[in-house]
């Protein structure tokens, strides 16, 4: 009879802890997390991770012409070399650039169509000269579809060459 | 001989006499090889003013006789307005008529008349309401005693009205000079709104019912007609191609470079493109197949536009500056048309073979609009000193040619004589590039 006592005894201390021990991992699991509060304290220093430069991209200044001409000044020369430098220093150029050319109002829509082309291919030559990859240069115009000038200052910036990312 | 042919002898002697031109074919070529055109005309249209006032036709057109006050009003304006419009005429309206025209119904006092000047007079009268009206219509001549040369009747719904009113114009036109008159046909053209922005625009040659043909946002431009269509070219983002009203605005023809500014000419379209990476003339079915190429030159080749006998004229500059080329529809046979100025573009052909014209915008100092004879080498000056006159376009019958102007105060579409005389306003607003369906 008391060795069936002890027995019972023992069972159910072992039931008691195992409850508890139930218990405990319930409560645990239901505990908010600490919110990562880091403004009192200080954060560790993070490991060094070896960044490569990040390289400025290289722009194509927007090149300016005279009246009815695709001829490029040395102000336009200018500015296109300082691009193509720019490229030349760059590891990966992964150049695609479109050159789109304007025109001003003073003309017949298809003509300056083909008049804001002329002009495009005309930097297009002058980029390649300087050592650009031509394949990866393309060329277009708006005509003067997208000119605003009203007066000879408007109408000088209306007749241009823009470069972007194509 | 008719009014007008009496009237076009006496202005073209004076033309000859004050533009004194003589034969053309005189570009001068310097030694370092650019070319030298001898300059465009100055607009010399010498107006003799003790000629006798026999070289228009003053017709009488008081307004309508009826019960149905919009109905006499609006016919009579268009029968008004066209005449105005025409050259060769002069109206003489109802606030210039002094006795009661109504109370002889469809007939004419012809001798009340003959007081104010009328070679001719119309007179017409409106039966029923808009849903079933009548127009019965007279036109009489002063040397007819009294009984009118032409008369008819219309019937139907009202909407048909401002249509009957061009078709009567349009025969006593051909009674009066020998050829039917051109109201009724109508003209397009494209409109900038603002940079980046533009629509094409169709209405009646009168300037009535303008509306926007075109489909999308962005640039619709370079409008044409074509198999009760109208053709134009849209730049997007995704290219520059030519579509028309019957695919709304989806491509018909594209591909690499831009592709534009088509004219239909029979089965085909011609088109400039730069798919070779300098800008050619093209031809394709109307459906965008069976490309062929018709120019190899250095230069730009652009504006093909349709001439008689399956001839194009356009624009070139393969010889220094922009000027007016004609050639056979294969691409064979170039010829250089214009040899005066330095900036020559937009070429519109006249389509009576009677009639060996080219229009053209001509740039000075501004662009005007200019005629020049393809047999005769005779350059007209239809505009000069009001902005800038561009983008002629003949009428059906080559009588009136359309162009838009900027000038000031009054930008639109114009339509102007042969001669430069008789320039009326028909579409008030920013315009460009009138096409005028054939």
């Amino acid at each position: 009879m008391k060795t069936h006592l002890n027995s019972s005894l023992t069972v159910l201390v072992c039931l008691t802890l195992f409850a508890t021990m139930l218990v405990g991992c319930k409560k645990d699991a239901e505990e908010p997390e600490a919110e990562d509060t880091t403004g009192s304290e200080i954060p560790e220093p993070e490991p060094e991770i070896a960044v490569e430069p990040v390289e400025e991209p290289c722009v194509v200044e927007t090149v300016y012409f005279a009246f009815d001409s695709s001829e490029l000044d040395s102000s336009a020369r200018a500015a296109l070399q300082e691009a193509v430098e720019c490229y030349r220093g760059q590891q990966d150029p992964g150049l695609s650039l479109l050159l789109t050319g304007a025109a001003d109002p003073r003309g017949t829509e298809e003509y300056n169509i083909a008049l804001g082309e002329r002009r495009a291919q005309a930097v297009r030559s002058y980029l390649v000269s300087l050592g650009l990859d031509g394949s990866s240069v393309s060329t277009t115009s708006v005509g003067e579809e997208m000119a605003s000038g009203t007066d000879e200052a408007g109408w000088a910036r209306d007749r241009n060459v823009a470069g972007s990312e194509n | 001989m008719t009014w007008i042919e009496f009237r076009h002898r006496w202005l073209r002697a004076a033309l000859v006499l004050g533009l004194a031109f003589g034969p053309i074919a005189l570009s001068v070529v310097p030694a370092n090889g650019q070319e030298e055109a001898l300059p465009l005309p100055e607009d010399k249209i010498v107006v003799d003013i003790d000629a006798p006032d026999e070289d228009v036709f003053r017709i009488g057109v008081p307004n309508l006789i009826g019960k149905s006050t919009q109905h006499t009003a609006t016919g009579g304006a268009v029968l008004q307005n066209d005449f105005r419009l025409m050259p060769g005429f002069r109206v003489i309206g109802p606030t210039s008529v002094r006795h009661d025209y109504a109370s002889l119904g469809l007939a004419v006092d012809l001798g009340a008349w003959a007081m104010l000047g009328a070679n001719g007079v119309i007179k017409g009268q409106v039966f029923g309401d808009a849903a079933a009206l009548s127009v019965e219509l007279r036109f009489y001549q002063s040397s007819g005693g009294g009984v009118p040369v032409l008369r008819r009747t219309y019937r139907g719904p009202a909407t048909e009205l401002r249509k009957w009113m061009h078709t009567f114009v349009n025969e006593v036109i051909g009674v009066v000079t020998g050829t039917y008159g051109p109201f009724g046909t109508e003209i397009a053209f494209a409109r900038k709104h603002r940079p980046g922005h533009k629509s094409v625009y169709a209405a009646g040659m009168d300037g009535y019912g303008v509306r926007k043909v075109s489909s999308g946002q962005g640039i619709s431009m370079l409008p044409t007609f074509g198999k009760g269509s109208i053709w134009y070219t849209r730049m997007t983002k995704q290219g520059t191609f030519i579509t028309n009203t019957r695919v709304g605005g989806k491509r018909v023809i594209g591909g690499k470079g831009i592709t534009m500014a088509p004219a239909i000419c029979g089965e085909r379209m011609y088109f400039s493109s730069s798919r070779s990476g300098n800008y050619e003339i093209y031809s394709a079915s109307l459906e965008g197949k069976g490309l062929r190429r018709l120019t190899r030159s250095r230069g730009i080749d652009v504006s093909p536009t349709c001439g008689p006998g399956g001839k194009l004229a356009f624009v070139s500059d393969r010889h220094g500056s922009p000027q007016i080329f004609a050639m056979k529809n294969d691409g064979t046979n170039v010829q250089r048309v214009t040899f005066r100025g330095s900036h020559n573009q937009t070429p519109v052909w006249c389509r009576d073979s009677k009639q060996p014209l080219i229009a053209f915008s001509g740039r000075d100092k501004n662009f005007d609009i200019f005629t020049v004879n393809l047999e005769t080498q005779e350059y007209h000056r239809l505009t000069q000193g009001q902005g800038d006159n561009k983008d002629p376009a003949f009428s059906p019958d080559c009588r009136l040619i359309a162009f838009s102007s900027n000038r000031r105060g009054s930008p639109g579409v114009y339509l102007s004589g042969q001669d430069g005389l008789d320039q009326n306003q028909v579409i008030a607003g920013t315009a460009e590039t009138v096409r005028w369906a054939r």
